[in-house]
């Protein structure tokens, strides 16, 4: 018979995990905070609306940790206004990080994809690879 | 699980009433000095073996060096499988201990009846495999990396806090211990930390506390 003393439900602290992608606005040239945007993610089982930021300049949006090679997402300004698609390419490296957090995934060569246009007009990369949360990966201009 | 309890709490009234019964014998011989050996078999751990996914076998020789200390030999088969949070792996393999146990009281009549303390260091070598390492992800997505077989090794201490009871006037002795561990140093398979170690347990938290009840034959 074994009693374990804690270490059995280590948790996983936050940060330690698979890295958010950072997304900044841009409108023309320059970053801009944007009054109100709202993203839905398709994660593959299912689609998460990550709800509406107000007031923002940049968002940080959790990929798949699937084998999928990209993940979508769906970017609207307005309740009632269009909403865009964007496809994010990579590839991904797994790194193990501790007994509560199991192991967490980079993602490297990641590239954007504009499937529909309107309200974003274009994108614009950033860091290609993510493995904190520190620099945008890809701007969307408006 | 509730078999387990039943069949755990079975043995510890039946350590009661032996002890209970023991109390009332105290008429005998006197003990006279002879080469000493005692081989233990832990009963509880094999029997919960049945009924779970850990199936534990451990038994143990010990023999009195001097005085009221004896010297302790353990060696066992582990073989246990972790599925939990993500996880799943197996881990099989003998370990063994040595150490030494000091009789902290024991009986006048018969020096092998008492309560010890002792210390002992274990080490396990063991094959092991991981077939899912989580990779918590968001949204319900997730994923898992594993690992292939390989062969790994841990060493820990461990004390021990128990006694013996002699059954009747025969020479089977009831051994019960509590064995609380300390995992000392592990090999890793690409800096995986185990989550179980044969002999050793859960080995996601460094400290951990064993118990073990057996039957044990004094030559």
């Amino acid at each position: 018979m074994m009693i374990s003393c804690g270490g059995d439900d280590d948790i996983c602290e936050s940060g330690e995990g698979t890295p958010r992608m950072k997304i900044t606005f841009k409108k023309g040239n320059k970053i801009e905070k944007l009054d109100s945007v709202k993203v839905y993610v398709d994660y593959g089982v299912r689609t998460v609306d990550l709800g509406w930021s107000r007031n923002a300049d940049s968002i940080l949006i959790p990929l798949r940790v699937d084998d999928s090679p990209y993940t979508e997402f769906f970017v609207k300004t307005q309740r009632k206004g269009d909403s865009s698609k964007v496809r994010i390419n990579y590839s991904t490296k797994s790194i193990y990080v501790s007994p509560g957090c199991g192991a967490k995934l980079n993602y490297e060569n990641v590239s954007g994809q504009l499937l529909k246009s309107n309200p974003v007009v274009k994108l614009e990369s950033g860091q290609n690879f993510i493995q904190n949360e520190e620099k945008t990966n890809l701007y969307l201009v408006f | 699980m509730k078999k387990k309890l039943i069949f755990t709490s079975f043995f510890s009234l039946l350590g009661l009433i032996v002890s209970a019964q023991e109390k009332k014998e105290v008429e005998k011989e006197k003990w006279k000095y002879e080469p000493n050996f005692m081989v233990g078999v832990d009963v509880l751990n094999t029997g919960v073996s049945f009924f779970s996914d850990r199936q534990l076998f451990q038994g143990f020789v010990s023999s009195k060096i001097k005085d009221n200390i004896h010297g302790i030999v353990e060696a066992g088969f582990e073989k246990n499988m972790y599925q939990k949070n993500g996880y799943d792996a197996t881990a099989n393999g003998p370990f063994f201990k040595i150490g030494a146990l000091y009789m902290l009281a024991k009986d006048r009549e018969n020096e092998f009846n008492g309560f010890y303390g002792g210390a002992k260091i274990g080490g396990s070598f063991y094959n092991q495999e991981y077939f899912a390492i989580p990779i918590r992800g968001f949204g319900g997505s997730t994923s898992s990396i594993s690992l292939p077989a390989s062969s790994q090794s841990s060493f820990w201490l461990e004390g021990a806090i128990g006694g013996r009871v002699q059954l009747f006037e025969s020479n089977f002795f009831i051994d019960v211990n509590m064995q609380p561990r300390y995992l000392m140093v592990t090999s890793k398979q690409d800096e995986v930390v185990p989550m179980i170690v044969p002999g050793f347990g859960r080995s996601s938290s460094k400290f951990l506390m064993g118990f073990s009840w057996n039957i044990a034959y004094k030559f």
